[in-house]
């Protein structure tokens, strides 16, 4: 595991299970303990998991234009593969939907990757600023007290969370990551209050939480 | 040693490599062991000897040639007090010389070494070259631009890559496929990402093992091999086993 790399893993079920689960110490620690025959050793592993995956074997759940041929068993067997707890460690959950003809071929350009570049970049920035007397670096290392302290919940937000945590069952630890998540929307929209609707999108990365999936 | 036209010693040579209770890679000894011999058995003589640390493979003609780790012996080196240099083979200077607070020196054979030593030769120190690594290595043939649609994906990427968070997509058929400009190239893409940060990245990494909490040869993820093929970005296979896939398999290794 590459300290401050990428780690990414495409077709996340198709892993073993037990080869998953060694990912929670270094996700929750930032750094990884290996035990081999001639010592054992601890190596920082601070690093930014990025996962791909299919809602189910066949890969045709979800998709408006195919039918799935995946049995309710089959789905919860592949989804079940992830567990809980690792899933509570990512924080964003997206959906990738099939791309329709229209946008395939249409002449436009995306978004760049320059202009993604520069998002980042202020966004990095806000964060050195934020955290420059600190040993955290960037939002998703932050502590509860350190949300607390930079990242306070206005009523409103308040309000949100508590039927959010409610009503998808969050953990204490997806409720912390929702909170973290929500300065890095604001650092890149370069807005310095965080405001609700910046919550309300935070929320919305949790996907997997709404168990309209699993 | 004797092809390089030196004599090697006849007595009895006994070689501590203290502390033996942590593995060596013997082969990055070669140089500094045969230097030691040398100036022990008097065949040529240094007052700068002691301010050196000294990293080097020896093929039998007496050229050297690379080992790994060298970015993390040097920061080694640089945090050793007295040492004020360090020493490698052509091939390992330019990921050497990342660290600038020491000179690096390469030499390319032990012929060479003993003659910069012994002050008969002079080699100018590696200039470091951080800068023109991070401009080389931040081009890349991918754009985000070629791939369609999926505009609400690339705001997640950015908010993942922007504060550091970790990412998980879910779609119909290969949602990777769909979400990176090209097939073949996933992890250069990301990388891309994590370029504008790599200033910082590497300082980080630095920063990390100055402060002693961690040491490994080879535990610093921009050996040259490595950075070229992508980045600090690591993409596993599903098959992999779950001990490779924290460490190496019978020796730990980052």
């Amino acid at each position: 595991m590459a300290h401050h790399g990428v780690l990414f893993l495409d077709e996340l079920p198709e892993f073993n299970r037990r080869t998953l689960e060694v990912m929670r110490q270094p996700l929750e620690d930032r750094v990884v303990t290996i035990s081999r025959a001639l010592r054992s050793t601890t190596f920082p592993a601070d690093f930014m998991l990025v996962a791909a995956l299919n809602p189910c074997p066949c890969g045709y759940r979800t998709d408006p234009r195919r039918n799935c041929q995946c049995t309710p068993n089959q789905v919860e067997h592949y989804m079940g593969k992830i567990s809980g707890p690792l899933l509570d460690r990512i924080d964003i959950h997206i959906e990738v939907p099939a791309v329709p003809f229209s946008d395939l071929s249409a002449e436009n350009p995306g978004t760049s990757s320059e202009e993604m570049r520069a998002m980042v970049i202020v966004a990095r920035q806000r964060q050195e600023l934020r955290f420059s007397d600190t040993t955290t670096r960037y939002n998703a290392q932050m502590s509860s007290r350190q949300l607390r302290q930079y990242c306070p919940l206005c009523r409103e937000g308040r309000e949100l969370m508590r039927n959010s945590v409610a009503d998808m069952g969050l953990s204490a630890r997806a409720h912390d990551k929702n909170h973290s998540r929500r300065p890095t929307i604001a650092d890149m929209d370069g807005s310095d209050n965080i405001l609700v609707d910046h919550l309300h999108e935070a929320i919305n990365y949790r996907m997997l939480d709404r168990q309209i999936w699993t | 040693m004797v092809n390089s036209g030196f004599i090697r010693p006849q007595s009895r040579i006994v070689i501590n490599l203290a502390p033996a209770e942590l593995p060596k890679q013997a082969a990055s000894f070669d140089l500094p062991i045969s230097l030691c011999m040398l100036a022990c058995s008097g065949q040529f003589s240094s007052e700068i000897l002691e301010e050196y640390a000294v990293v080097g493979e020896l093929s039998l003609e007496g050229q050297t040639r690379p080992v790994k780790g060298a970015l993390s012996m040097a920061i080694a080196a640089a945090k050793r007090e007295g040492s004020r240099a360090s020493w490698y083979q052509l091939k390992n200077a330019p990921e050497a010389a990342i660290v600038e607070d020491i000179e690096v020196i390469p030499v390319s054979s032990l012929c060479e070494a003993v003659g910069f030593f012994s002050g008969q030769l002079s080699i100018d120190a590696f200039p470091s070259r951080l800068d023109q690594l991070f401009s080389t290595y931040s081009q890349y043939d991918v754009d985000y631009a070629d791939v369609r649609g999926q505009e609400m994906v690339k705001r997640a990427l950015c908010l993942a890559a922007a504060g550091g968070h970790n990412l998980l997509m879910l779609g119909p058929q290969a949602p990777a496929r769909r979400c990176w400009p090209n097939d073949s190239n996933h992890s250069a893409a990301t990388h891309r990402h994590r370029i504008d940060r790599n200033h910082t990245h590497l300082q980080r990494v630095k920063d990390d093992y100055k402060k002693g909490n961690h040491s490994w040869p080879n535990a610093v993820p921009l050996t040259p091999s490595y950075d070229q093929r992508c980045g600090p970005c690591r993409w596993w296979q599903p098959s992999i086993t779950r001990r490779n896939f924290n460490g190496a398999s019978w020796r730990a290794l980052p």
